[in-house]
């Protein structure tokens, strides 16, 4: 088969048929961007929960305070100590003077209890420690506590481990969604191209007659299936766009406590994605409708 | 050239559509396939253009052996073959010329190639002038023309031809015949499956006659040989005849004046 004169003809026949079977055009394309915007709205979601709950753990932070019998001096030493233990993002050091000003402001109106301790101090050096994944938090927090010169350690461990464990159900119930969405999506969409085929059983029939080749038939609904895919993936990716700014970040926003995902952050990430996934699912849909159609 | 060799063909169903099937016809024949309903005449034409193969025995068509080939091959075989149906089987949205023009287009002609031939072809058959309309807007036998004229445009070695007047009238069953009979004048074989006494009648050809399942007659010059064979063999009441005897071999067609010229 001279390929070469047969390009044009089917990337013709293509085109032509995406108008000619514009009913089941429009419905290809429809559904397939659905199924990618809900998968993609759900997937920000999972982000912002997830998001929101790391932010959430770094209130569950560690205050380990120090020994008394270390100067002031060897206190202060200790933050590179801290600062090398694994999992640890930021340490701060809380000298008794800087400890007791903290205290006389959460006291606020009673702060004059407080006066007159500035010679007589009695607090104690401390140091507040930050985690990076509260997932190691209680590694983290028994870590700081083996610390030489560490003398006692306050921590939120069962608080933070709630959170971890409403992160987890969080995860597995987003996974489950996306990949019960990306069933029902290629269920859709191969009853939507099977349609589509079963319109054109006699034109392949024909085709076959006369001495096609599969490869022959296959050309223009693969290039057909190949624009329809293409076409649903940018319309799903705009919508996203449009979904993302508008709904995502205006309502969930006035939520201040909730670390919001921001789709212009996965820009790059979600065109592939949903351009990838089009492709694969229209294509691949598409074949293997057609096959049966095949056998004449 | 088509060759069944000792064809047997059964379906899931227990139906022996063919029982011991042995047909030649050479390169140029024209030839009647002629039978009643459900004899085997499609089953045969199945055969020929690979659709089915035969649960015993061997066909062999332009050199392809369709017990022994490839599924990728039957495409090409294919291509030696035009095939022209009762129902003309064209595609609707297409023009005259583009449903002419698509079955060159497989082939991977060039488009000065298809302009060409699609004319001339065209030409051929008497569509030249309504090369633009849509099959829906043309007769039964223009139609029928356009099918024949995309079975020709391949130039193939062989036109098979099953019912190609059912849906016409007389008069157009004629000219279509005759428009075949044209065609294997230039050296075309020709095979066509019908039932149409009269028409066949008109034709000095080869007529193989099938019934259950057999050859029970192949004589050159009219469909009265099939009705000898009945008013012998088949008593009221029966339906599938029994032979008691193999069926003559068949004789080398008699050439028509216009084939000799």
């Amino acid at each position: 088969m001279n390929n070469r004169h047969n390009f044009a003809y089917f990337f013709r026949e293509g085109v032509q048929g995406i108008f000619t079977h514009g009913f089941m055009s429009f419905a290809s394309v429809s559904v397939i961007t659905t199924c990618l915007v809900l998968t993609g709205t759900v997937v920000l979601l999972m982000l912002t929960l997830t998001g929101t709950i790391d932010e959430l753990g770094s209130v569950g932070d560690i205050r380990a305070y120090v020994d008394e019998t270390l100067s002031d001096e060897n206190a202060a030493a200790l933050e590179t100590t801290l600062r090398a233990i694994d999992n640890v993002s930021g340490v701060d050091f809380i000298d008794r003077a800087r400890g007791l000003n903290e205290l006389k402001e959460q006291l606020g109106e009673n702060s004059t209890l407080l006066d007159g301790l500035e010679n007589d101090n009695p607090l104690r050096n401390c140091y507040r420690v930050w985690v990076t994944d509260i997932g190691d938090y209680q590694d983290t927090v028994r870590a700081v506590e083996n610390t030489r010169g560490i003398a006692q350690v306050y921590a939120s461990v069962d608080a933070v481990s709630e959170l971890q464990r409403l992160r987890n159900i969080l995860g597995v119930a987003s996974l489950t969604f996306v990949i019960m969405l990306g069933m029902v999506s290629i269920f859709l969409i191969s009853n939507t191209i099977k349609l589509a085929t079963f319109d054109r059983r006699e034109e392949i029939g024909i085709m076959k007659i006369i001495g096609a080749t599969d490869g022959f038939v296959r050309a223009p609904f693969f290039i057909e299936s190949l624009i329809l895919s293409a076409t649903a993936a940018v319309i799903a990716f705009v919508l996203q766009w449009i979904i993302g700014d508008a709904i995502v970040e205006s309502a969930l926003s006035s939520l201040t406590f909730m670390k919001v995902a921001s789709f212009r952050d996965y820009l790059l990430p979600y065109l592939g994605a949903f351009v990838g996934t089009a492709l694969i699912i229209g294509v691949l849909g598409s074949l293997l409708s057609i096959r049966k159609f095949l056998r004449v | 050239m088509i060759h069944l060799s000792d064809v047997y063909q059964s379906y899931a169903t227990g139906t022996r559509a063919l029982q011991g099937i042995n047909l030649r016809i050479e390169d140029g024949e024209f030839v009647f396939l002629v039978g009643p309903s459900g004899s085997g005449k499609s089953t045969i034409i199945k055969l020929i253009i690979a659709e089915l193969l035969p649960t015993a025995g061997r066909v062999t068509v332009n050199g392809y052996n369709t017990t022994k080939m490839r599924a990728s091959e039957v495409p090409y075989l294919r291509r030696t073959i035009g095939v022209v149906f009762q129902d003309f089987r064209l595609i609707e949205k297409k023009t005259v010329y583009e449903n002419v023009a698509f079955a060159m287009r497989i082939v991977g002609a060039s488009p000065q190639e298809i302009r060409n031939r699609v004319a001339y072809v065209l030409d051929l058959v008497g569509l030249a002038h309504k090369a633009r309309r849509k099959p829906t807007e043309l007769s039964g036998g223009e139609q029928q023309r356009v099918s024949i004229a995309r079975a020709l445009v391949n130039n193939p070695s062989l036109i098979i031809a099953d019912e190609p007047t059912g849906n016409l009238d007389p008069d157009r069953s004629l000219e279509i015949m005759m428009l075949l009979e044209h065609i294997n004048s230039l050296g075309t074989t020709v095979l066509v499956v019908t039932h149409e006494k009269e028409l066949v009648n008109q034709f000095n050809q080869r007529v193989v006659a099938i019934d259950g399942g057999l050859i029970v007659s192949d004589r050159t010059g009219g469909y009265y040989q099939y009705e000898q064979y009945e008013n012998r063999y088949k008593h009221p009441g029966e339906s599938t005849p029994e032979p008691t005897e193999q069926p003559e071999q068949p004789e080398q067609p008699e050439q028509s004046d216009e084939q000799q010229a």
